[in-house]
């Protein structure tokens, strides 16, 4: 049991160096259930802390913030040298943008086209 | 009376021995108490604790998350915030009393508290279905998330569970799709959102809900894609095949 349960790296420790999670809490001295109330404050502590800093941000900035948090997991254990810059994505609607931008030069260009056919036609 | 876990033998002998010390009338020839023998007890105790509770490996650790005594979501939920209001029910099927849903004030802002809750003692153990939550229960969050978001108020969850219940009935009303459509509305949201471990965080039961912007855990808290249990089992069954 104990070389299955190292093997997992459950506890907080090696999933912080992970990045899976993103802070610890400390403990009274023996576990949670021997102070209660020491519990309880620096739970408190935490929380009013996190919660005054997701105060100024934008909720798409939340967002982001969130997703880029679970891109990460992991990717600095693979063949990519530099994490960073593949985490670091954006909402991507310029690819739709540039499409748009594209029809409308496309469209443009076609009654450009059918304008110089009438008046040729026109004059004949 | 108090549990004690299977390494904690020297310390359940002091605890008890500073019990004593503290009654003078259970024992023949003391009549009054001896504080300078509590202290330094204590003092023993203390170093003791120390140097066991540091140097926890990962299954003792895995002990402390389910110790029976240790603080769950309700009571941080009564003790944490103000003027918690319980909501109930998924608007489908019924009620899952495995997860404590409802608004409250934390330091007078509105917030929304998750928690999973496990129960203190063997009937509400029974009733709270120990922690595991059914489809109904991850449709109530899904619920009261999207309201949440509606109203721009932070979402707080508290996770202690030793995973979905995997019940035929559970089963027959998507488990599967409840938990992952859970996941997708936790992405989804636009408001902040903490979850925070105290005890086992179990697999897809805990992801569910621990989908967040930040995810903290408690000291002696877990948090794995199975029990260590599990993954014995696997292996045995795997070497058994093999052989």
């Amino acid at each position: 049991m104990l070389d299955a349960a190292k093997a997992m790296k459950l506890s907080a420790k090696d999933l912080l160096e992970l990045k899976v999670i993103d802070e610890i809490i400390p403990e009274p001295l023996g576990g949670a259930h021997r102070d209660r109330d020491q519990m309880l404050e620096s739970l408190k502590e935490s929380i009013s802390k996190n919660l005054n800093y997701f105060k100024e941000l934008s909720s798409e900035e939340i967002m982001n913030e969130r997703k880029n948090k679970f891109l990460k997991i992991g990717r600095n254990q693979g063949f990519i040298s530099n994490s960073e810059d593949l985490s670091t994505l954006t909402i991507k609607n310029n690819n739709f943008e540039k499409i748009l931008k594209s029809k409308k030069v496309l469209i443009g260009s076609i009654i450009a086209a059918l304008a110089i056919l009438i008046t040729v036609f026109s004059l004949f | 009376m108090k549990n004690y876990l299977n390494f904690e033998t020297d310390i359940k002998n002091l605890e008890s021995e500073i019990e004593k010390l503290k009654d003078p009338y259970n024992q023949d020839g003391l009549s009054e108490v001896d504080t300078q023998k509590i202290s330094s007890t204590q003092a023993e105790l203390d170093e003791k604790l120390k140097d066991i509770y540091s140097n926890l490996d990962p299954w003792q650790t895995t002990m402390v998350a389910r110790h029976e005594d240790r603080p769950k979501s309700k009571f941080f939920i009564d003790n944490l915030f103000d003027d918690f209001i319980s909501l109930s029910g998924d608007r489908f099927y019924g009620e899952d009393k495995s997860v404590l849903t409802g608004f409250a004030k934390f330091n007078g802002t509105s917030v929304l508290v998750i928690g999973q809750e496990k129960g203190e003692n063997l009937e509400s153990r029974i009733e709270r279905n120990f922690g595991m939550m059914r489809p109904e229960g991850y449709r109530k969050t899904i619920r009261l998330m999207n309201l949440a978001n509606k109203f721009n108020i932070p979402i707080i969850s508290f996770i202690d569970t030793p995973g979905a219940y995997p019940g035929v009935g559970a089963e027959e009303r998507g488990q599967a799709e409840a938990i992952a459509k859970s996941i997708e509305c936790c992405m989804e949201l636009s408001v902040p959102t903490l979850a925070i471990i105290i005890g086992e965080g179990g697999s897809g039961g805990a992801i569910a809900l621990a989908s967040s912007n930040k995810v903290i855990m408690l000291e002696n808290a877990i948090y794995s894609v199975i029990s260590p249990e599990g993954v014995c089992n696997y292996f045995v069954e795997r070497s058994k095949k093999n052989a």
